[in-house]
């Protein structure tokens, strides 16, 4: 039960009970604002009764041909407000917003060390694509998955096959 | 001709390409030496030296590339650069915080080149930049006049609609009419027969929300309404391709919801609730757990009883009567939905009721009694089974009790709070609570809103912390509900320490959440009370350290700036809090920045809706009071702490000329949204609210204190000051510390748990600081108007008269009791355990205003430098041997030769013994600290002491060691005081 409207700049001043958490990054401001500048539509809020910020979902639709997919930047809950499949309904709302754009998929990426994250997305229908090596750089590198569902534009969901050999961030950059 | 230059600019491109090579990977200072390497084959090379002095600005050498931009501007007047010259400086501008010089550029390239829609376009920005929305406003016009396109327009329609948000007043009677009226006729323009619809003629959903941002404006909302049903409007609106779905009328998921709700916004506006309640009841069964929805429905249903008019479909048209059939229907919520569970679909019926029934209450259109009443006869039911049911759904999802925690004390009675209680109470010994401990979460929870917890005795209060403490030993680590009992753990400890004074209690918590920061890594609201508890213990490297784990950044730096401020300068620290604020500065500064580059990406990706926001954001970031906050405190601090030249001390006390508009400050702390903090009652957070207004007002009025004493003090080094300039600040910082002194009286910090590190002025106020500042600025005034009634240069002046200037320097016995007056009198006895933070306290606040008057007693000498036109001083020579000789017998024209010289010596032993007794007074709390006692013996039946012995000993060292770097920073500041200080007239500043 909550309003899931689209995200407003002034909410970056009242996100710290999601923010906080230590899987959840903060980035700096631009990278919020020209995420509401070019996919505003895939930046949404989830707002509880009382007004606090529950969670929220960022994205994008970007790709070319076959590739033209949905992108989860991030999705993060407030941990007061998980287990109410919350971030489940704003990916689906991602999902649908990317079928009615005409995306093949949905992807995103997630620490391999996430088993909580990946299980959740796993349930939601997503598989993993590719592994991603050193995806996350800090004090100690991590691998990313990438991880997919197809939309219905992919009708023989070519777009999940997954990749036997493990990708570098080179490899990614080049695509 | 061509051929020669086409190969100039190959040469001149291959040359630069290592400068921006280094320039893109972040190596200013390769970029440097590789620009002035082409430069010595090409010395006036205009792209070379605009990267020259892009390189100086990433070195911090401003001043540097100043030099090098003021000659390429004065060289723009008569020549043309190629592109990369101007883009280059741009970058230089802008990366130095000066994007007003910008504008100049462009507004001299467009006049040399009129038609040219790159420069024109590029003065919009940079107009754009600088929000000066009147130029903005001409440039885009002469740009659509010119180039016809509908995006030029719309920036001058934007222009026009930031000046009518800006000036309210001329908003409603100029701006907004003249921007509907331009808006009009360009939509006549291109309206023609096969298009006969505005939404026909809208390119994107920015011109569509520039629209409706005009039409709000003037209040035309039937117009917005009717815009918003055309079928185009959904199609601008729904971010979608035009190729994928043709030309047919589709909506998207997002569209069809944002309209919805836009129409509803406006309904609400002109009273339609009866239509309200319609479309509420059309989408009730498409849209899932929507809340927006229900509180809409159930505020139309509301609005439309009030007002008496009947309800659409002929149901009842009392309150009651309406209740009851609405509660039938809300049984009907999400009944289509197959997607949802059916847990979700309990909880949206359940919380639709309590909004429902809570705003009857509220509005006083029904008692309790009625509602019962009516929930007993029509389901069988009452307000605190429905609560009781919710508890028995839900209990295990965290956000439990927050769901409900505004409608409890609404619906409930004391009675039935007190039979909730008992309901949860069996619960939890029915559950023996396999999933962790989420019952007595909620339970706790429970019983704290409604006030069980302030009716415990000592014994049973202790009683219920080692009861909840064993449910914490015995839960899962990764479990959220062990962490959440530690909450109410340390909220039971600290009513007992704000309600008994007692610091015990602060030991308690801070041992506790040492090892709950162990038991739940994860954990950060247990860092977030940590940071409180170490705050009042006054260990600011602990606080830091905290805020690091938190890992707070960018703009969490600025809601959570309380976390941290002032407590780093409060508790001695001084170093830390200069590099604290310096670093708190630059983070503003960086936001101006990107927030202008991305509000000139408004423009360009006709996202129009967000200039407003956008434009709002910068305001509540550049006039946050904390970026206030790190410029005024840095400028009072740098001076005594980290400057070493008299020069740029002075420019540092002026600070930038920009006058600060205290009335306009911003407060952005996020006290709210920290989700442990949020288990009271209303009435608690009303008292919140209150410090939080009060606490930012106070924060203000220090800042204005500070600004104004170093203010006057940049005058008093002023070589040009007049009297006039100096009394007009000295009369200002007067009122101000008189008013401060009238209403900052009781130095009593808040205990509520959210209020972070108070800024403790009523302190400052009442400890006889400013008398010691007062007496110094007394003495400016004399000396600068001795200064004043001089001639000016060029023009013979009588030798100055030291007798007089003696006169008017403060004496050194009215300095020395000056100081006297609020130096800590803190002895080995009058220590006591958990207090040391007082002395501490005492200790830094002194030192700061030792160190503060020093820069001040500098300045008189510079003062009198100013007005012998010359270094008296150090002009006299020191009396050697011979001379004292002759001292002996010719006394009196020495001692007037020499009657300066001896005042300022005279300060010396007069600051050398305060500062010695200071001093003795940190050795004296060092030794406290070295003991051990500063905490007392951590004897306890209540807490597991087995348990917590090894957290028990980390509190102790944690403690320990930020005590004594803030000692040991404040001895080492009074050593090296004491070394320097009197280095006469030297440009050295003493606590360097």
């Amino acid at each position: 039960m909550c309003t899931i409207r689209p995200f407003e700049v002034s909410d970056l001043l009242r996100f710290n009970n999601v923010n906080l958490d230590p899987l959840t990054e903060t980035y700096g401001l631009t990278f919020y604002m020209q995420y509401l500048l070019n996919w505003p539509e895939y930046f949404l809020v989830a707002e509880h009764p009382n007004g606090d910020i529950m969670g929220y979902i960022m994205g994008k639709a970007e790709g070319e041909g076959e590739n033209f997919h949905g992108h989860v930047t991030a999705v993060s809950i407030a941990p007061n407000y998980r287990r109410l499949h919350l971030a489940a309904q704003l990916m689906e709302r991602l999902e649908k917003l990317s079928d009615e754009k005409g995306c093949y998929y949905v992807d995103l990426f997630v620490r391999v060390s996430n088993e909580i994250a990946v299980k959740m997305y796993e349930n939601l229908g997503y598989s993993v694509y590719r592994r991603i090596i050193d995806y996350y750089s800090g004090e100690n590198d991590e691998d990313a998955f990438d991880m997919r569902k197809a939309l219905s534009r992919d009708v023989e969901k070519k777009s999940v096959i997954p990749l036997k050999h493990p990708v570098s961030c080179s490899e990614l950059e080049l695509e | 001709m061509s051929k020669s230059i086409g190969a100039e600019e190959k040469v001149n491109t291959r040359r630069l390409k290592p400068v921006y090579d280094a320039l893109d990977g972040a190596q200013p200072k390769k970029a440097l030496q590789e620009a002035e390497k082409v430069l010595k084959k090409q010395p006036n090379m205009p792209a070379c030296r605009a990267l020259k002095a892009l390189s100086l600005i990433r070195l911090e050498r401003s001043q540097d590339a100043f030099d090098v931009l003021s000659g390429l501007e004065k060289e723009m007047e008569a020549l043309s650069f190629d592109d990369n010259t101007y883009s280059a400086m741009c970058h230089a501008y802008r990366e130095a915080f000066t994007p007003e010089r910008i504008p100049r550029m462009y507004e001299l390239l467009c006049s040399r080149n009129p038609q040219s829609e790159q420069y024109l376009t590029h003065l919009f920005m940079s107009y754009a930049r600088i929000r000066d929305y009147k130029k903005q406003q001409q440039v885009a016009m002469n740009l659509y006049k010119e180039f016809q396109k509908p995006a030029y327009f719309f920036w001058g329609i934007m222009s026009v609609v930031m000046q009518a948000i800006t000036d309210q007043k001329l908003g409603s009677t100029m701006f907004f009419p003249l921007a509907e009226k331009m808006i009009e006729k360009y939509f006549e323009n291109k309206i023609s027969g096969s298009t006969s619809k505005i939404s026909d003629v809208l390119n994107n959903d920015g011109e569509l929300k520039a629209y409706l941002m005009i039409l709000e404006g003037r209040g035309r909302y039937e117009d917005i309404i009717k815009l918003l049903e055309e079928s185009n409007t959904a199609r601008i609106v729904s971010h979608v391709d035009k190729k994928l779905w043709g030309t047919g009328p589709f909506i998207s998921s997002t569209a069809a919801e944002w309209i919805f709700r836009r129409i509803v916004k406006y309904l609400k506006i002109l009273k339609k609730h009866e239509k309200i309640h319609q479309e509420c009841e059309k989408m009730i069964k498409s849209m899932k757990s929507d809340w927006f929805l229900i509180e809409t429905y159930n505020e139309s249903l509301i609005s439309i009883l009030k007002s008496g008019s009947e309800i659409p479909d002929g149901k009842q048209s009392t309150i009651l009567s309406s209740f009851k059939s609405e509660l039938y229907n809300m049984e009907n919520f999400n009944s289509d939905e197959k997607t949802v569970s059916m847990d979700n679909v309990i909880r949206t019926k359940l919380l639709g009721r309590f909004e429902l029934m809570s705003r009857l209450v509220k509005e006083g259109e029904v008692n309790q009694q009625e509602l019962a009443t009516v929930l007993d006869s029509y389901l069988k039911s009452s307000p605190l089974e429905h609560f009781k049911t919710y508890c028995n759904y839900y209990y295990r999802n965290p956000s439990c009790f927050s769901d409900i925690r505004d409608y409890l004390l609404i619906l409930l009675n004391i009675d039935e709070q007190a039979e909730l209680v008992k309901h949860l109470e069996e619960s939890v010994s029915l559950q023996n609570d396999k999933s962790g401990c989420a019952s007595i979460v909620l339970l706790e929870r429970v019983k704290r809103l409604c006030g069980v917890h302030f009716l415990l005795t000592s014994d049973e209060r202790w009683d219920l912390i080692n009861s909840l403490f064993s449910a914490v030993q015995n839960s899962n680590d990764r479990d959220t509900c062990g962490a959440a009992l530690v909450h109410i753990i340390v909220f039971l400890l600290w009513d007992i320490y704000k309600l008994e004074d007692d610091h015990y209690a602060l030991y308690h918590i801070s041992v506790l959440l040492e090892f709950a920061a162990e038991k739940y890594p994860g954990e950060q609201n247990i860092r977030l009370l940590a940071c409180r508890v170490y705050g009042i213990l006054g260990a600011p490297d602990i606080v830091q350290s905290l805020t690091r784990q938190l890992d707070v950044k960018y703009i969490q730096r600025d809601t959570l700036a309380y976390l941290m401020f002032p407590l780093a300068e409060q508790y001695g620290s001084f170093r830390n809090a200069i590099v604290y604020y310096t670093g708190l500065s630059s983070m503003y500064d960086q936001h101006e920045r990107e927030i202008a580059e991305c509000l000139v990406n408004a423009y360009k990706f006709s996202q129009y809706d967000q200039v407003p926001k956008f434009i709002d954001l910068w305001e509540k970031s550049t006039n946050s009071v904390y970026a206030h906050a790190a410029d005024t405190c840095n400028q009072f601090l740098a001076p005594s702490f980290a400057v070493d030249n008299i020069d740029i001390a002075i420019q540092t006390l002026k600070g930038d000329d920009m006058s600060i508009k205290w009335d306009k400050l911003s407060d952005n702390r996020d006290l709210k949204s920290v989700s442990a903090f949020t288990v009271e009652n209303d009435k608690y957070y009303k008292e919140v609210d209150k410090w939080k207004e009060a606490s930012f007002v106070e924060i203000i009025d220090m800042l204005k204190y500070r600004h104004l004493i170093c203010r006057c003090a940049s005058l008093v080094g002023k070589e040009t000051i007049t009297y006039e300039e100096f009394s007009k600040q000295l009369i200002e910082l007067r009122i101000h510390q008189e008013y401060c002194q009238k209403t900052y009286v009781l130095d009593k910090p808040s205990k509520l748990i959210q209020a972070f590190t108070p800024s403790r002025f009523a302190h400052f106020m009442k400890s006889g600081y400013f008398e010691l500042l007062d007496l110094l600025f007394d003495s400016s005034a004399k000396l600068i108007a001795l200064k004043d009634s001089r001639k000016g240069p060029g023009e013979k002046n009588d030798e100055p008269d030291e007798e007089k200037i003696l006169e008017m320097l403060p004496a050194p016995d009215d300095v020395f009791n000056a100081i006297s007056k609020f130096l800590p009198k803190i002895t080995q006895e009058s220590l006591k355990p958990l207090l040391v933070q007082d002395a501490l306290f005492d200790c830094a606040e002194s030192v700061g205003v030792i160190m503060f008057s020093i820069v001040l007693i500098k300045l008189f000498e510079l003062l009198i430098c100013h007005i012998f036109g010359k270094n008296p001083v150090v002009a006299v020579p020191k009396p050697n041997k011979k001379d004292k000789k002759k001292k002996d017998t010719q006394e009196a024209p020495k001692e007037k030769k020499d009657g300066l010289v001896d005042r300022f010596e005279q300060m010396k032993p007069v600051y050398g013994e305060q500062l010695v007794k200071l001093d003795s007074t940190l050795d004296i709390l060092k030794d406290f600290v070295m003991s051990g006692e500063y905490l007392p013996i951590f004897e306890t039946n209540h807490f597991s002491q087995e348990i917590l012995e090894e957290h028990r000993k980390v509190v102790h060292i944690r403690l320990r060691d930020s005590y004594l770097n803030s000692i040991n920073h404040m001895k080492d500041i009074i050593s090296r005081t004491q070394k320097r200080f009197f280095t006469r007239f030297a440009d050295l500043l003493p606590g360097v």
